[in-house]
């Protein structure tokens, strides 16, 4: 159930960064990474799923890591879920970042710029 | 590759989608960009300029560019517009009449501009400017000054200018800072951190990066392979894909966690030949002509 290695190490370096008194921030990047998953489809549900849980007990996490220099999060992640379990999860914070910011990917680990997508870079 | 026809003659065009796997394909229907060279002035002087072989120096002809868009788009081949010069913003009223021109035609269409940031803070006074995809501003390096001397001007992108235009934006994300990999400038890992530092710290969310086409002697002397740098990267960053266009080009891109906190969304790119048999793009020069491509084959220009 857990996040994948990579994933989870850029979530990790996230949290870890972050001070208590920097929570909302550091919910604005985990929503960001999460957007950006999601928009270029490296994310399913599941691993989605697992990330708002992180999100949800940010504050716990940033409590935990200020009390004792690091925290890791896929540690806490079985037992947060488990904790959570029952009531829903609160739904993310509507992305800023929507589809059209995304358009030079697509689905299925393909790119659609087309080598002339992104304006700047000229090319064929 | 596909041929199609436009304006009565054979053009072949990609009909596939970049891929992970370089072996793999992904087909699609054909589709091009039209760029438009709004002029061929520029307030820079750039020694890297890949522009200095196709200037004519015309100037455009709304009537006429809106008839290309329309056949373009009545062919169905159209998937956006990219406005470049020269510097497309030494005439900000002429920009403002070409965007409210193209919204006008077709209010759905992509369209994005390529600035190096002269009269920036002008994009603020046009009527469609919450409409556009994105504005891509080059900046080539973190430092103002050192900026100012690879444009070889003081009338480009400032900081200041671009945290102003953000400001003033209702769709703060469609500001892309674009950066050259080159010797001497940021041409390794940790200048490539230092730029995306500089990137989040100026509110902005996406930078791209781009290795030189190895088309003059410039780029050829002070060209870096992307993959030297983004095949290396730290634990800041989250790489997301590294995709392929068959052997003529390849991009990474991913995310990257400031020394601030503040992501950043990055794109590398680099185009391996000058010279790829197939085309992806359209240019509307500023003579009024559509070639197949910067400074490429003559597909169609209105007789006098």
């Amino acid at each position: 159930m857990f996040l994948s290695t990579d994933i989870l190490e850029f979530i990790n370096k996230i949290v870890n960064n972050s001070i208590i008194s920097d929570k909302e921030n550091v919910k604005e990047n985990i929503n960001k990474f999460r957007d950006y998953l999601k928009l270029t489809k490296m994310a399913d549900e599941q691993l989605l799923t697992e990330i708002d849980i992180i999100i949800e007990c940010l504050e716990e996490l940033l409590i935990i890591k200020n009390k004792i220099g690091y925290v890791d999060v896929s540690s806490i992640l079985e037992s947060s879920k488990e904790k959570i379990n029952g009531r829903p999860l609160k739904k993310s914070r509507q992305s800023i970042y929507n589809q059209k910011h995304y358009s030079h990917y697509s689905s299925s680990g393909s790119s659609s710029c087309g080598g002339g997508g992104i304006s700047s870079y000229r090319s064929c | 590759m596909k041929t199609i026809r436009i304006f009565n003659q054979d053009i072949l065009v990609r009909d596939s989608l970049c891929t992970t796997d370089i072996n793999k394909r992904k087909e699609v229907l054909p589709s091009l960009r039209l760029y438009i060279k709004l002029t061929d002035e520029c307030n820079a002087n750039c020694l890297f300029c890949s522009n200095r072989d196709a200037r004519d120096f015309g100037t455009i002809d709304l009537k006429k560019l809106e008839y290309v868009i329309r056949y373009l788009l009545n062919m169905k081949v159209l998937h956006g517009i990219s406005i470049t010069g020269g510097e497309p913003m030494v005439n900000p009223d002429m920009m403002n009449k070409l965007l409210n021109l193209i919204y006008e035609i077709d209010s759905s269409l992509e369209v994005a501009i390529s600035t190096n940031g002269y009269n920036l803070l002008e994009f603020l006074k046009m009527d469609a400017v919450n409409k556009l995809e994105s504005i891509h501003i080059s900046r080539h390096h973190y430092n103002d000054e050192v900026n100012f001397n690879i444009f070889g001007s003081k009338d480009v992108a400032s900081s200041k200018d671009i945290i102003l235009l953000q400001e003033g934006l209702d769709d703060k994300k469609i500001i892309n800072i674009n950066t050259l990999i080159m010797k001497k400038y940021i041409d390794n890992l940790e200048e490539i951190k230092r730029m995306l530092d500089y990137v989040g710290n100026l509110g902005v969310y996406k930078n791209g990066f781009v290795s030189l086409m190895k088309c003059n002697s410039f780029a050829l002397e002070h060209f870096i392979n992307f993959n030297d740098i983004f095949n290396n990267l730290d634990k800041n960053f989250y790489l997301g894909h590294h995709f392929y266009s068959g052997e003529y080009c390849e991009c990474v891109d991913g995310l990257y966690l400031t020394k601030y906190n503040k992501i950043v969304e990055f794109y590398a790119r680099m185009v391996k030949e000058c010279n790829c048999p197939y085309t992806t793009q359209l240019v509307y020069t500023s003579d009024n002509k559509v070639t197949a491509g910067f400074g490429k084959r003559l597909l169609y220009k209105e007789k006098s």
